[in-house]
Protein backbone atom coordinates (compact mmCIF):
# COMPACT_ATOMS: atom_id res chain seq x y z
CA UNK A 1 0.00 0.00 0.00
CA UNK A 2 1.44 3.42 -1.18
CA UNK A 3 1.97 5.68 1.73
CA UNK A 4 0.68 8.64 -0.45
CA UNK A 5 -2.47 7.19 0.00
CA UNK A 6 -2.96 6.65 3.30
CA UNK A 7 -4.62 9.78 4.40
CA UNK A 8 -7.15 8.79 1.42
CA UNK A 9 -7.34 5.43 3.07
CA UNK A 10 -8.20 7.19 6.26
CA UNK A 11 -10.38 9.34 4.79
CA UNK A 12 -12.46 6.63 3.00
CA UNK A 13 -12.18 4.06 6.41
CA UNK A 14 -13.69 7.15 8.79
CA UNK A 15 -16.15 7.98 5.82
CA UNK A 16 -17.66 4.31 5.46
CA UNK A 17 -17.77 3.96 9.59
CA UNK A 18 -19.26 7.11 10.02
CA UNK A 19 -22.26 5.60 8.06
CA UNK A 20 -23.33 3.34 10.87
CA UNK A 21 -24.34 6.32 12.88
CA UNK A 22 -27.45 6.54 11.23
CA UNK A 23 -27.74 2.73 11.47
CA UNK A 24 -27.06 3.33 15.11
CA UNK A 25 -30.08 3.18 18.04
CA UNK A 26 -30.37 6.84 19.85
CA UNK A 27 -29.87 5.06 23.25
CA UNK A 28 -26.41 3.69 21.52
CA UNK A 29 -25.37 6.91 20.54
CA UNK A 30 -26.30 8.37 23.95
CA UNK A 31 -24.12 5.64 25.04
CA UNK A 32 -21.57 6.71 23.23
CA UNK A 33 -21.41 10.58 23.98
CA UNK A 34 -21.94 9.04 27.58
CA UNK A 35 -18.16 7.14 27.00
CA UNK A 36 -16.81 10.33 26.23
CA UNK A 37 -17.84 11.52 29.62
CA UNK A 38 -20.20 14.18 28.60
CA UNK A 39 -23.74 14.30 28.72
CA UNK A 40 -26.09 13.70 25.60
CA UNK A 41 -28.37 16.15 26.18
CA UNK A 42 -25.91 18.58 27.10
CA UNK A 43 -24.91 17.63 23.61
CA UNK A 44 -27.80 18.09 21.93
CA UNK A 45 -27.98 21.22 23.79
CA UNK A 46 -24.93 22.55 22.37
CA UNK A 47 -25.77 21.90 18.89
CA UNK A 48 -29.16 24.01 19.05
CA UNK A 49 -26.97 26.58 20.91
CA UNK A 50 -24.53 27.02 17.74
CA UNK A 51 -28.17 27.18 15.70
CA UNK A 52 -29.58 29.58 17.48
CA UNK A 53 -26.07 31.93 18.07
CA UNK A 54 -26.11 31.67 14.16
CA UNK A 55 -29.02 32.84 13.33
CA UNK A 56 -29.03 35.54 15.64
CA UNK A 57 -26.06 36.99 14.43
CA UNK A 58 -27.84 37.21 11.04
CA UNK A 59 -31.52 38.51 12.49
CA UNK A 60 -28.61 41.00 14.01
CA UNK A 61 -27.09 41.60 11.02
CA UNK A 62 -30.25 42.45 8.75
CA UNK A 63 -31.67 44.03 11.58
CA UNK A 64 -28.89 46.69 11.40
CA UNK A 65 -28.84 47.13 7.50
CA UNK A 66 -32.92 47.71 7.43
CA UNK A 67 -31.80 50.66 10.37
CA UNK A 68 -28.58 51.58 7.95
CA UNK A 69 -31.52 52.13 4.82
CA UNK A 70 -34.21 53.28 7.08
CA UNK A 71 -31.40 56.33 8.04
CA UNK A 72 -30.23 56.54 4.84
CA UNK A 73 -33.94 57.45 3.28
CA UNK A 74 -34.26 59.63 6.50
CA UNK A 75 -31.48 61.66 5.54
CA UNK A 76 -32.00 61.88 1.75
CA UNK A 77 -35.81 63.32 2.45
CA UNK A 78 -34.29 66.06 4.52
CA UNK A 79 -32.25 67.04 1.50
CA UNK A 80 -33.50 69.60 -0.75
CA UNK A 81 -35.13 68.34 -3.78
CA UNK A 82 -33.42 68.65 -7.08
CA UNK A 83 -36.56 69.91 -8.58
CA UNK A 84 -37.15 73.74 -8.04
CA UNK A 85 -40.73 75.24 -8.61
CA UNK A 86 -39.81 78.17 -11.06
CA UNK A 87 -40.68 81.50 -9.98
CA UNK A 88 -42.45 83.05 -13.15
CA UNK A 89 -46.18 81.75 -12.79
CA UNK A 90 -45.84 80.99 -17.01
CA UNK A 91 -43.09 78.21 -16.00
CA UNK A 92 -45.25 77.18 -13.30
CA UNK A 93 -47.90 76.30 -15.30
CA UNK A 94 -45.42 74.86 -17.66
CA UNK A 95 -44.40 72.55 -14.97
CA UNK A 96 -48.26 71.74 -13.28
CA UNK A 97 -48.82 70.54 -17.42
CA UNK A 98 -45.83 68.39 -17.65
CA UNK A 99 -46.09 67.10 -14.40
CA UNK A 100 -49.84 65.76 -14.54
CA UNK A 101 -48.76 64.46 -18.25
CA UNK A 102 -46.27 62.38 -17.24
CA UNK A 103 -48.44 61.05 -13.64
CA UNK A 104 -51.48 59.36 -15.47
CA UNK A 105 -52.73 58.94 -11.90
CA UNK A 106 -52.79 63.04 -11.96
CA UNK A 107 -54.60 63.98 -15.22
CA UNK A 108 -57.99 62.57 -14.06
CA UNK A 109 -58.23 64.78 -11.04
CA UNK A 110 -57.46 67.88 -13.26
CA UNK A 111 -59.61 68.10 -16.31
CA UNK A 112 -60.58 71.88 -16.32
CA UNK A 113 -57.11 72.86 -16.64
CA UNK A 114 -57.40 76.77 -17.55
CA UNK A 115 -59.16 76.83 -14.75
CA UNK A 116 -56.92 76.38 -12.31
CA UNK A 117 -55.43 79.74 -10.55
CA UNK A 118 -51.84 80.60 -10.50
CA UNK A 119 -51.93 80.11 -6.68
CA UNK A 120 -53.52 76.55 -7.03
CA UNK A 121 -50.54 75.63 -9.29
CA UNK A 122 -48.24 76.52 -6.67
CA UNK A 123 -49.99 75.00 -4.01
CA UNK A 124 -50.17 72.10 -6.17
CA UNK A 125 -46.71 71.88 -7.42
CA UNK A 126 -45.72 72.16 -3.56
CA UNK A 127 -47.35 69.00 -2.51
CA UNK A 128 -46.10 67.52 -6.09
CA UNK A 129 -42.44 68.39 -5.09
CA UNK A 130 -42.96 67.00 -1.29
CA UNK A 131 -44.33 64.13 -2.71
CA UNK A 132 -41.06 64.17 -4.80
CA UNK A 133 -43.50 63.52 -7.97
CA UNK A 134 -42.31 66.89 -9.51
CA UNK A 135 -40.53 65.54 -13.22
CA UNK A 136 -37.00 65.87 -13.30
CA UNK A 137 -36.93 66.42 -17.13
CA UNK A 138 -37.59 70.05 -18.41
CA UNK A 139 -41.50 70.64 -19.47
CA UNK B 1 -15.43 32.13 4.96
CA UNK B 2 -14.76 29.75 2.14
CA UNK B 3 -17.22 27.67 0.45
CA UNK B 4 -16.48 24.10 0.68
CA UNK B 5 -17.89 21.97 -2.14
CA UNK B 6 -20.18 24.95 -3.21
CA UNK B 7 -22.99 23.59 -5.39
CA UNK B 8 -25.90 25.10 -7.32
CA UNK B 9 -28.97 24.55 -6.22
CA UNK B 10 -31.70 25.33 -8.72
CA UNK B 11 -32.69 28.91 -7.32
CA UNK B 12 -36.52 27.61 -7.04
CA UNK B 13 -35.37 25.07 -4.64
CA UNK B 14 -32.70 26.68 -2.60
CA UNK B 15 -34.45 27.42 0.58
CA UNK B 16 -35.03 31.13 2.55
CA UNK B 17 -33.97 32.10 5.79
CA UNK B 18 -37.74 31.17 6.80
CA UNK B 19 -37.44 27.78 5.32
CA UNK B 20 -33.76 27.23 7.38
CA UNK B 21 -35.60 28.46 10.73
CA UNK B 22 -38.73 26.09 10.04
CA UNK B 23 -36.50 23.11 9.56
CA UNK B 24 -34.05 23.88 11.93
CA UNK B 25 -37.24 23.92 14.38
CA UNK B 26 -38.09 20.49 13.06
CA UNK B 27 -35.01 19.02 14.07
CA UNK B 28 -36.20 16.34 16.57
CA UNK B 29 -33.38 15.83 19.61
CA UNK B 30 -32.47 12.32 17.90
CA UNK B 31 -31.29 13.93 14.30
CA UNK B 32 -29.36 16.61 16.31
CA UNK B 33 -27.91 13.48 18.21
CA UNK B 34 -27.01 11.70 15.15
CA UNK B 35 -25.30 15.15 13.95
CA UNK B 36 -23.40 15.70 16.61
CA UNK B 37 -22.06 12.07 16.33
CA UNK B 38 -21.54 12.70 12.82
CA UNK B 39 -19.71 15.94 13.45
CA UNK B 40 -17.77 14.46 16.55
CA UNK B 41 -16.63 11.27 13.92
CA UNK B 42 -15.30 13.43 11.37
CA UNK B 43 -13.29 15.06 14.11
CA UNK B 44 -11.90 11.79 15.04
CA UNK B 45 -11.10 11.05 11.11
CA UNK B 46 -9.52 14.08 10.77
CA UNK B 47 -7.14 13.41 13.30
CA UNK B 48 -4.12 16.01 13.31
CA UNK B 49 -5.73 17.55 10.78
CA UNK B 50 -8.95 18.76 12.74
CA UNK B 51 -6.03 20.79 14.55
CA UNK B 52 -7.36 21.26 18.24
CA UNK B 53 -11.39 21.88 16.23
CA UNK B 54 -14.22 20.40 18.23
CA UNK B 55 -17.61 19.18 16.91
CA UNK B 56 -19.26 22.53 18.11
CA UNK B 57 -16.98 23.91 15.53
CA UNK B 58 -17.88 21.91 12.62
CA UNK B 59 -21.35 21.92 12.83
CA UNK B 60 -21.29 25.91 13.37
CA UNK B 61 -19.20 26.20 9.82
CA UNK B 62 -21.62 23.93 7.79
CA UNK B 63 -24.74 25.62 9.71
CA UNK B 64 -23.06 28.90 9.05
CA UNK B 65 -22.72 28.28 5.06
CA UNK B 66 -26.18 27.15 4.93
CA UNK B 67 -27.44 29.75 6.82
CA UNK B 68 -25.50 32.27 4.66
CA UNK B 69 -26.32 30.30 1.50
CA UNK B 70 -23.11 29.99 0.88
CA UNK B 71 -23.95 26.44 1.07
CA UNK B 72 -27.66 26.76 -0.05
CA UNK B 73 -30.11 24.05 1.37
CA UNK B 74 -32.19 22.22 -2.15
CA UNK B 75 -35.52 22.09 0.04
CA UNK B 76 -36.07 18.74 -1.68
CA UNK B 77 -33.40 17.23 0.12
CA UNK B 78 -34.37 16.40 3.81
CA UNK B 79 -32.42 19.15 6.03
CA UNK B 80 -30.47 16.41 8.08
CA UNK B 81 -28.84 14.46 5.11
CA UNK B 82 -27.91 18.55 3.70
CA UNK B 83 -26.51 19.04 6.60
CA UNK B 84 -24.55 15.84 7.24
CA UNK B 85 -23.30 16.63 3.62
CA UNK B 86 -22.21 19.92 4.89
CA UNK B 87 -20.39 18.84 7.59
CA UNK B 88 -18.69 16.29 5.27
CA UNK B 89 -17.50 18.93 2.95
CA UNK B 90 -16.28 21.07 5.54
CA UNK B 91 -14.45 18.31 7.25
CA UNK B 92 -12.73 17.49 3.95
CA UNK B 93 -12.00 21.27 3.24
CA UNK B 94 -9.78 21.86 6.67
CA UNK B 95 -7.84 18.02 5.65
CA UNK B 96 -6.98 19.39 2.25
CA UNK B 97 -6.03 22.96 3.55
CA UNK B 98 -3.84 20.88 6.65
CA UNK B 99 -2.14 19.07 4.16
CA UNK B 100 -1.36 22.16 2.09
CA UNK B 101 -0.55 24.52 5.38
CA UNK B 102 1.79 21.79 6.55
CA UNK B 103 3.68 20.67 3.51
CA UNK B 104 3.56 24.59 2.79
CA UNK B 105 5.16 25.01 5.60
CA UNK B 106 3.65 28.53 6.03
CA UNK B 107 0.45 30.10 7.40
CA UNK B 108 -3.12 31.09 5.96
CA UNK B 109 -4.03 29.63 2.59
CA UNK B 110 -7.20 30.22 0.77
CA UNK B 111 -9.52 27.02 -0.85
CA UNK B 112 -8.10 28.46 -3.75
CA UNK B 113 -7.06 26.26 -6.79
CA UNK B 114 -3.87 26.41 -6.12
CA UNK B 115 -4.25 25.44 -2.91
CA UNK B 116 -6.34 22.31 -3.94
CA UNK B 117 -3.73 21.24 -6.17
CA UNK B 118 -1.05 21.72 -3.86
CA UNK B 119 -2.97 19.93 -1.74
CA UNK B 120 -3.01 17.03 -4.01
CA UNK B 121 0.88 16.69 -4.10
CA UNK B 122 0.66 17.34 -0.11
CA UNK B 123 0.71 13.54 0.60
CA UNK B 124 4.34 13.15 -0.46
CA UNK B 125 5.51 15.13 2.60
CA UNK B 126 6.74 12.62 4.94
CA UNK B 127 5.25 14.95 8.42
CA UNK B 128 1.54 14.64 5.90
CA UNK B 129 1.84 10.97 5.57
CA UNK B 130 3.09 10.49 9.27
CA UNK B 131 0.04 11.94 10.64
CA UNK B 132 -2.44 9.84 8.88
CA UNK B 133 -0.43 6.79 9.50
CA UNK B 134 -0.56 7.00 12.66
CA UNK B 135 -4.23 7.18 12.66
CA UNK B 136 -4.49 3.98 9.92
CA UNK B 137 -1.54 2.45 12.19
CA UNK B 138 -3.52 2.96 15.41
CA UNK B 139 -6.78 1.83 14.09
CA UNK B 140 -5.36 -1.51 12.71
CA UNK B 141 -3.17 -1.95 16.04
CA UNK B 142 -6.36 -1.95 17.68
CA UNK B 143 -7.82 -4.81 16.15
CA UNK B 144 -5.09 -7.08 15.51
CA UNK B 145 -6.38 -10.28 16.02
CA UNK B 146 -9.42 -9.74 15.16
CA UNK B 147 -9.78 -10.99 11.52
CA UNK B 148 -13.22 -10.06 10.55
CA UNK B 149 -12.67 -7.06 11.98
CA UNK B 150 -9.28 -6.43 9.90
CA UNK B 151 -11.35 -7.73 6.88
CA UNK B 152 -13.92 -5.30 7.24
CA UNK B 153 -11.63 -1.92 8.03
CA UNK B 154 -8.52 -2.93 4.81
CA UNK B 155 -11.70 -3.36 2.89
CA UNK B 156 -13.54 0.04 3.59
CA UNK B 157 -10.01 1.62 3.67
CA UNK B 158 -9.99 0.23 0.42
CA UNK B 159 -12.97 1.47 -0.99
CA UNK B 160 -14.80 -1.66 -1.69
CA UNK B 161 -18.33 -2.19 -1.77
CA UNK B 162 -20.39 -3.65 1.25
CA UNK B 163 -21.36 -6.86 -0.76
CA UNK B 164 -17.54 -7.55 -1.48
CA UNK B 165 -16.39 -7.07 1.98
CA UNK B 166 -18.67 -9.26 3.18
CA UNK B 167 -18.06 -11.89 0.92
CA UNK B 168 -14.25 -11.50 1.84
CA UNK B 169 -15.32 -11.36 5.56
CA UNK B 170 -18.01 -14.46 5.11
CA UNK B 171 -20.82 -12.21 6.73
CA UNK B 172 -24.31 -11.88 6.14
CA UNK B 173 -25.63 -8.27 5.85
CA UNK B 174 -27.19 -8.10 9.63
CA UNK B 175 -23.89 -9.29 11.08
CA UNK B 176 -21.87 -7.37 8.88
CA UNK B 177 -23.79 -3.98 9.90
CA UNK B 178 -23.52 -4.91 13.26
CA UNK B 179 -19.49 -5.77 13.02
CA UNK B 180 -19.48 -2.49 11.49
CA UNK B 181 -20.72 -0.28 14.38
CA UNK B 182 -19.12 -2.55 16.91
CA UNK B 183 -15.83 -1.46 15.24
CA UNK B 184 -16.63 2.29 15.54
CA UNK B 185 -17.72 2.21 18.91
CA UNK B 186 -14.67 0.21 19.58
CA UNK B 187 -12.70 2.88 18.36
CA UNK B 188 -14.26 5.58 20.46
CA UNK B 189 -13.99 3.44 23.70
CA UNK B 190 -10.25 3.41 22.84
CA UNK B 191 -10.30 6.99 22.86
CA UNK B 192 -9.07 7.70 19.79
CA UNK B 193 -10.12 10.99 19.91
CA UNK B 194 -6.62 12.45 18.64
CA UNK B 195 -3.90 10.18 16.94
CA UNK B 196 -0.31 10.18 17.85
CA UNK B 197 0.96 13.15 15.96
CA UNK B 198 4.69 14.00 15.85
CA UNK B 199 4.24 17.55 14.31
CA UNK B 200 2.30 19.89 15.73
CA UNK B 201 -0.34 21.60 12.73
CA UNK B 202 0.33 24.75 10.79
CA UNK B 203 -2.40 26.53 12.42
CA UNK B 204 -5.65 26.91 11.64
CA UNK B 205 -7.03 29.11 8.49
Amino acid sequence: MADANRDEQQRRLFDALGESIDDTSADDLRDEIRAEGRDPDGAIAGVRAVFGRIQKKHRQAKLAEARTTYAATIESLKQPRSRRIPADPAKQRALFLHAIQTQPQLTARFRDLEAISPEEIVQILEQLQALDLLPDEEP
Amino acid sequence: MATPGSRRVPAEQAATREQIDRAVAALTDEEVLRLERHAAWRIRGLGPAADARDAEDLVNDAFELTYSGARSWNTAVPFYIHLKGVLRSVSDHWREKYATQLSAGRGRLDASEDARTAAETAVDDPRVRAGFQDTLDAVYALFQGDRVALDILEGLAEGLESADIRAIAGLGQTPYESKVRAIRRALIDAGLKRPTVTQKGPGRG
